[in-house]
């Protein structure tokens, strides 16, 4: 029989007093379909096929939002608003969470070349409804930029890579939580950042663009399936607390979501259906564009559960 | 502008170079100029801004003005050093120069700060509007009050005699209202709650068998001691300071230590035995351990010949009072008792059973007290290094007032020896105290609790005036709605207070006293191994329109016509009359620190001229002839206590650290650690009722009373036969927004106690409760 | 060089709580707030039991690992081995929460990330801190770990035992814990917790 009493209120008894939120969850999540977005579209870009035209559009209008968005969960999730400019005053080195800041700023710059490339063609600008003032530098902007196409695509893949990577290193940088504490979590993240990525412009192009990118993503799919398990193993083989953190993901609430949601439902699914369609078996198309959108799913709760799993671990 | 000057230069005719020149160096000067505004002001954005919403620590807001005092968190008054700036206090620290502090300070002490600026204060005097209790008054001056005090006070001394007015006082200054303004009024009936409710038996079984006093700072000899024994005294949850400092010191100088107590306490669990003793039953382990040590011939024999007489009767009294006669009573091993009477003749005379403080449990108190010196001298350990030392007085005269209407006010639990004199002072009307002494108990100080019934019966006399000084009589005096109904009673109840306690409510006058932090006071003279005085200054002016007591006393005193008594300004210059007899002031003893250190008296050897026993014989008095020629045991008898009916259970109750009393549960810093207390059940009795840890529970007593809500607290630290709950919770004033409702009152559960016929200590460990789910 | 240095001797420890008083007012820490904890920990079956009290606050580790997280070097270690925060850098991040692998680290109402200092304003100013300076126990000790005289090390030379909490989280604490007698744990399996606070 043991009886413990703790008196003074601790983020150990009282999480939510210290830890993180949902909102660097999602901000995770964003980061890596953010960096994914800005991979894929300029490997299309580079390979210079028409059929995903529409592809590299939808991700070159979406992926600047979608990186604000992100933005605004980790501004979200900061006690100290008000010093949030404090990222961008220094530069620390052995901090992710600094790294994170940087790379997040000069993605934004590429996103917003890449964005003013593609701007001019869309509707709103066509239609000539923006005032002259605005369009003349987007226009001027995205002119310079598609003159530089090549080298902004192969800084999209570089900034975009070190984006998704970030996004895991910030947490296996952290040892407190060992869960976290693996290697394969960074390029995990990349490669579900990656395939969220393939999913989310899945979501929007031809059937005929969808079907010539399935084998890519049921790649992206096995591969993340095998990184998952490398991840597993590298916790069940470290140290005591890893395997002990593990645990973790087998009881609730972080086993249910873990393996219905990110496991059967975000990646198992979305497999066999896009397997069926790869075989030339007639799948309806709600099933279809099923896949994707349980695909975007699992990746959000991968991020969710290792976040909030993670914090609950500790040495 | 500028801009084309420069882009011009090159292809400038030459004529225009010196101008352009010029220019590009302005240019760079402004330049530069420029860039180091952006720098220095740049840094200058980045530091407000960094800076901003981050408050600056109180110790870099300016200069830090110390003030000496003593600290009133609790009865101990431990030498503080009060640290401020700009007129707001920021911390506390003990004052390294006073014996009792040596520069620490409890949970408490600390918490000072919290208390005086606890927004829920009393904050200026208020009139009843209402009916008593109904918490109804309107705000009034202090001209107004004190009229109003005094023209009833007068009134009640005119038609009834001014015995009828009743003083109750405690905490830092309660001389002026004990003491002083009492017997200058006139008025025997003047009570502390330190006396009957707390040590009245340890120390009239002191005066009875040593002819000493204990006093209010325990002569324990902590410095050599080599066996510590405690009955109760639960150090650690009791923090009074020096006792904390001191037992921790002795332990790990490798000090043995043997605790008592029947639930598993903080110091239990630092003790080398632990005795789970079935409660109520200490006076039979005690004459186990006195037939122990006689029996096996572990006694100090010289001693005992020379400082001790009835020897003879003691040993024919326990021959029979064996271990294994007390192990069924007590609960305990008889080995047990054995081995501990063993292990404590062992490191005899530096081994000693510390005199306890809240002794009043059972009603049998004195004589288990007499048992308890009864062992300390066949320890050999009274008057020797390492036991029980001689506590002597520091020289200090009383103010020179005339003499007082009233010889002789409450009296504490730093009664002299000799202040226990045959005859009770009498009253301007011939009237002798009402509590009973004599009558219904044999001596004593003044028992609080014995003065409630006056009120009820108006028997031997009327009292019809209480005047409450920081006494939270809702929480300290058992059976509170017998308190309640004499207050009813009562033409004029008056309380001087801090806080709107419980009681508040049930007062005609309020009048709120500014705290320890923010008043002078009398001197802090204290009996000790090293007698020594020290003195108490503001560190702030008074928050909100309150005064100190010794005004409140003093002004009431004039407008009562007692002028004769107060020819004192103030209490600097009363302070200064009295430190003029030790060749002191206020400003020399603030110069050397603070405190002004005497020698002392502390052994047996300093004694050569007289004995230091006050006893008619010199000797300590292991049988007693006062108690003989009183009929009643000249040896102690255990008595067993009445047991708790079937489904009930006895009520035990002590301190929390952080908590004084009733008193601080309010005090935000104090209040955030401990919000609300506990009953403590035993893991056996929780699994009978269903009861699981952390639930709420409600508390009935016997007569159906219940203390309101409690959290249970299931824990192997308990006997099966008992529940325990801190003290001092359950509070019932809503203006105390921390307190109001939080936790129960052990005090409200008590519905009687029992009334130690030698000492008129009221026994408060009678009370049996049931549990039952909330 | 100075590596500043705690000792909490349990054995002494009586749990009076004046150290978390003495900390809340010395450093002005909000209500439901705290730099130090305490936890009181009692195993076996009546009456054969065993009680112990455990201080918590920031060990100032000597390998920091909230350190190296801090984006913009609010959280930075000094010399002497203190950790502290600079509260004029901090972000509100809790990076540095959530890489302290004892939990001694909380957010400020005002935003900014607060902790154990070791009082380092006090040991400018030739005090000691205030939690040590007021134990009336004298369970507290605090000092230079290279200065073999310093009440620190002097208090652990003396001890039975000198354990830190969780070695292997290899941060290497600077508060040891002497003379205990159950394990150096964060509580048990099946333990009853009580949690204690308004
Ligand atoms: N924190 C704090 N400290 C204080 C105070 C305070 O208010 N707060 N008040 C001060 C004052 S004025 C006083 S008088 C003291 C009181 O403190 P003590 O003098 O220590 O009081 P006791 O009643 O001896 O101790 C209470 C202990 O007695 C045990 N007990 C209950 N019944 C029995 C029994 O029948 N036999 C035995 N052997 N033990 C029993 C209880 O379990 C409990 O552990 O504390 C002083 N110190
Ligand atoms: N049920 C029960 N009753 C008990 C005890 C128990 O353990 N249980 N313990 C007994 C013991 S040992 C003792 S010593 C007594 C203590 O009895 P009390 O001294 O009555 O206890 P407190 O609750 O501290 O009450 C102090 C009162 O003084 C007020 N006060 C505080 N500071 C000041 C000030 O500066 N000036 C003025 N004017 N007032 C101030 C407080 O607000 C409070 O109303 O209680 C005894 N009664
Ligand atoms: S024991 Fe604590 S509360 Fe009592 S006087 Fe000393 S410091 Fe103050
Ligand atoms: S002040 Fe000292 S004795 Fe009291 S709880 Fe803190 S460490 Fe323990
Ligand atoms: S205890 Fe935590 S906060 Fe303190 S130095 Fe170590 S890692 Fe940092
Ligand atoms: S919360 Fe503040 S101190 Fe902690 S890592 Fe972030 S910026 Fe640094
Ligand atoms: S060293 Fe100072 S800040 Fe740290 S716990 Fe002690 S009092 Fe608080
Ligand atoms: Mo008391």
């Amino acid at each position: 029989m043991t009886e413990t009493d703790l008196t003074g209120l601790n983020p150990i008894t009282h999480p939510e007093l210290a830890t993180w939120e949902w909102p660097v969850a999602v901000y995770l999540f964003l980061g890596g379909l953010v960096g994914g977005l800005m991979i894929l579209v300029a490997v299309l870009r580079l390979r210079r096929d028409r059929t995903f035209d529409q592809a590299v559009r939808i991700a070159d209008l979406w992926a600047l939002p979608l990186l604000a968005a992100g933005l605004v969960m980790l501004f979200l999730d900061l006690s100290y608003k008000l010093h949030a400019w404090r990222f961008f005053v220094t530069f620390q080195v052995t901090s992710a969470m600094s790294w994170g800041s940087w790379i997040l700023l000069v993605a934004g710059l590429v996103l917003i070349l890449r964005a003013s490339i593609s701007l001019p063609s869309t509707r709103v600008m066509a239609s000539g409804r923006l005032p002259r003032w605005l369009r003349r530098p987007i226009t001027a902007v995205g002119g310079w930029a598609e003159a530089r196409s090549r080298t902004l695509d192969w800084a999209s893949i570089v900034v975009g890579a070190a984006l998704a990577l970030y996004t895991g290193i910030l947490l296996s940088t952290i040892p407190a939580r060992p869960l976290w504490d693996s290697v394969v979590l960074a390029p995990l993240f990349l490669v579900s950042g990656v395939a969220a990525a393939g999913a989310f412009v899945c979501l929007y192009i031809s059937a005929e663009a969808h079907r010539r990118l399935i084998p890519v993503a049921i790649s992206l799919c096995a591969l993340e399936l095998a990184l998952i398990a490398a991840f597993f193993a590298t916790l069940a083989l470290g140290t005591k607390a890893t395997s002990r953190a593990l645990g973790i993901l087998g009881g609730w609430p972080f086993g249910a979501p873990f393996w219905v949601v990110v496991i059967a439902g975000g990646l198992l699914v979305p497999l066999s259906i896009e397997t069926s369609e790869l075989r030339r078996r007639s799948v309806p198309p709600a099933v279809s564009r099923a896949a994707p959108v349980l695909k975007l799913i699992g990746s959000a709760g991968l991020r969710f559960v290792i976040v909030l799993a993670g914090l609950q671990t500790v040495m | 502008m500028t801009e084309e000057t420069v882009t011009n230069a090159p292809n400038s005719a030459p004529a225009n170079q010196g101008l352009t020149r010029r220019t590009f160096l302005k240019l760079m000067a402004w330049g530069a100029g420029a860039l180091a505004i952006a720098a220095v002001g740049g840094k200058a954005v980045v530091d407000g801004l960094g800076r901003l919403g981050i408050p600056t620590p109180w110790y870099r807001k300016g200069q830090i003005t110390t003030t000496y005092g003593y600290c009133d968190m609790c009865p101990w008054r431990c030498g503080i050093v009060v640290k401020s700036v700009d007129g707001t206090v920021h911390k506390i620290d003990g004052n390294p120069a006073d014996p009792k502090s040596r520069g620490m300070l409890c949970a408490r002490g600390q918490a000072g700060v919290s208390f005086l600026y606890d927004p829920d204060r009393l904050k200026t005097p208020l009139i009843r509007t209402g009916e008593r209790g109904a918490g109804e008054f309107r705000e009034a001056t202090w001209e107004e009050a004190l009229d109003n005090v005094a023209a009833r006070m007068t009134e009640i001394g005119e038609r009834y005699g001014p015995e009828s007015v009743a003083f109750f006082g405690h905490t830092s200054g309660d001389g002026w209202f004990t003491e002083y303004l009492p017997q200058a009024w006139g008025s025997p009936n003047a009570a502390r709650p330190s006396s009957s409710l707390c040590t009245s038996p340890r120390e009239e079984a002191a005066l009875i068998t040593m002819g000493r006093a204990i006093g209010g700072h325990e002569p324990v000899d902590w410095d050599g001691i080599e066996c510590i024994t405690l009955i109760g005294s639960h150090i650690g949850e009791d923090t009074r300071n020096t006792v904390m400092q001191d037992f921790a010191a002795a332990r790990a100088r490798g000090a043995a230590v043997i605790v008592v107590d029947p639930r598993f306490s903080t110091v239990a669990g630092k003790a080398d035995h632990w005795l789970p003793i079935k409660p109520g039953t200490d006076t039979a382990l005690l004459l186990a351990w006195i037939n122990v040590l006689i029996t096996e011939e572990l006694y100090d024999e010289e001693y005992v010949a020379e400082w001790t007489e009835g020897f003879d009767e003691l040993a024919a009294h326990v021959a029979d009072l064996t271990p294994e006669w007390a192990a069924p009573i007590t609960d305990l091993d008889a080995e047990q008792i054995r081995t501990t009477a063993r292990a404590m003749a062992a490191a005899r005379p530096r081994s000693l059973i510390v005199p306890g403080r809240h002794v009043t449990w059972y009603g049998n108190d004195t004589q288990r007290m007499r048992a308890v010196y009864i062992i300390d001298a066949l320890l050999g350990a009274i008057g020797r290094q390492g036991g029980m030392y001689f506590g002597k007085s520091p020289y200090l005269d009383s103010y020179p007032h005339p003499p007082f209407v009233v010889a002789g006010g409450a009296g504490g639990c730093a009664a002299e020896p000799g202040e226990e004199s045959e005859d009770l002072p009498l009253g301007p009307s011939g009237k002798a105290r009402a509590d009973g002494v004599r009558t219904r108990f044999l001596r004593g100080p003044t028992a609080m609790q014995e003065l409630i019934e006056p009120m009820i019966s108006g028997e031997p006399y009327p009292i019809k005036g209480l005047v409450v000084y920081g006494v939270n009589i809702f929480h300290s005096i058992p059976m509170v709605e017998r308190t309640k109904e004499a207050l009813r009673n009562l033409d004029l109840v008056v309380a001087i207070d801090v806080l709107p306690q419980d009681h508040i409510d049930w007062a005609d006058v309020v009048l709120p006293e500014a705290t320890y932090l923010e008043r002078h006071d009398d001197l802090w003279a204290v009996a000790h191994k090293t007698p020594y005085i020290t003195f108490r200054e503001p560190a702030v002016a008074p928050l909100h329109d309150t005064k100190p007591g010794w005004w409140i006393a003093r002004e009431l005193g004039v407008r009562l016509g007692l002028e004769r008594f107060f020819a004192w300004e103030d209490a600097e210059d009363y302070v200064n009359t009295r430190l003029r007899s030790v060749g002191l002031d206020i400003d020399r003893l603030r110069e050397q620190g603070g405190v002004a250190v005497q020698p002392g008296r502390p052994y047996l050897e300093d004694f050569t001229e007289e004995s230091p026993f006050g006893t008619p014989s010199g000797k300590i008095q292991l049988a007693s002839q006062v108690l003989a020629d009183a009929g009643l045991d000249p040896l102690p008898v255990y008595e067993p206590t009445p047991e708790p009916p079937d489904g009930f259970f006895r009520l035990l109750y002590g301190r929390h650290p952080v908590h004084t009393f009733a008193k601080t549960q309010n005090t935000p810093v104090l209040f955030n650690l401990y919000p609300e207390n506990e009953v403590w059940l035993s893991t056996r009795v929780a699994a009978r009722l269903g009861i699981r840890h952390g639930v709420y529970v409600r508390l009935v007593n016997t007569e159906g009373v219940t203390g309101g809500e409690v959290r249970a607290k299931v824990t192997e630290r308990m006997r099966d036969d008992a529940v325990y709950m801190v003290h001092g919770h359950g509070h019932r004033s809503r203006r105390l927004t921390n307190a109001d409702g939080r936790g129960a009152s052990d005090a409200e559960l008590m519905a009687g106690y029992a009334l130690d016929p030698i000492s008129g200590g009221a026994g408060m460990r009678v009370t049996f409760v049931r549990v039952e789910a909330a | 060089m100075t590596r500043y240095a705690m000792a909490s001797d349990v054995e002494r420890c009586l749990g009076c709580q004046a150290c978390l008083v003495a900390c809340k007012t010395e450093n002005e820490v909000p209500d439901d707030r705290y730099r130090l904890r305490m936890r009181e920990t009692v195993v076996g079956r009546f009456p054969d039991l065993v009680a112990e009290t455990r201080l918590e606050q920031c060990f100032h580790c000597d390998d920091p690992p909230c350190v190296p997280v801090c984006p913009t070097g609010a959280t930075y270690q000094t010399d002497d081995g203190l950790v502290l925060i600079d509260p004029e850098k901090c972000t509100g991040c809790k990076a540095c929460v959530t890489a302290c692998p004892y939990g001694m680290r909380y957010v400020h109402p005002g935003g900014w990330i607060d902790k154990c200092s070791f009082c380092d304003h006090r040991l400018e100013q030739g005090l000691g801190p205030a939690c040590v300076d007021t134990c009336p126990t004298g369970a507290r000790a605090f000092g230079d770990l290279e200065d073999p005289s310093s009440p620190v090390s002097i208090a652990i030379a003396g001890a039975r035992s000198s354990e830190v909490l969780n070695p292997s989280t290899e941060a290497e604490p600077s508060l040891f814990y002497l003379n205990c007698r159950l394990p150096l744990t964060d509580g048990e399996e099946g333990s009853v917790l009580s949690e204690i606070g308004a």
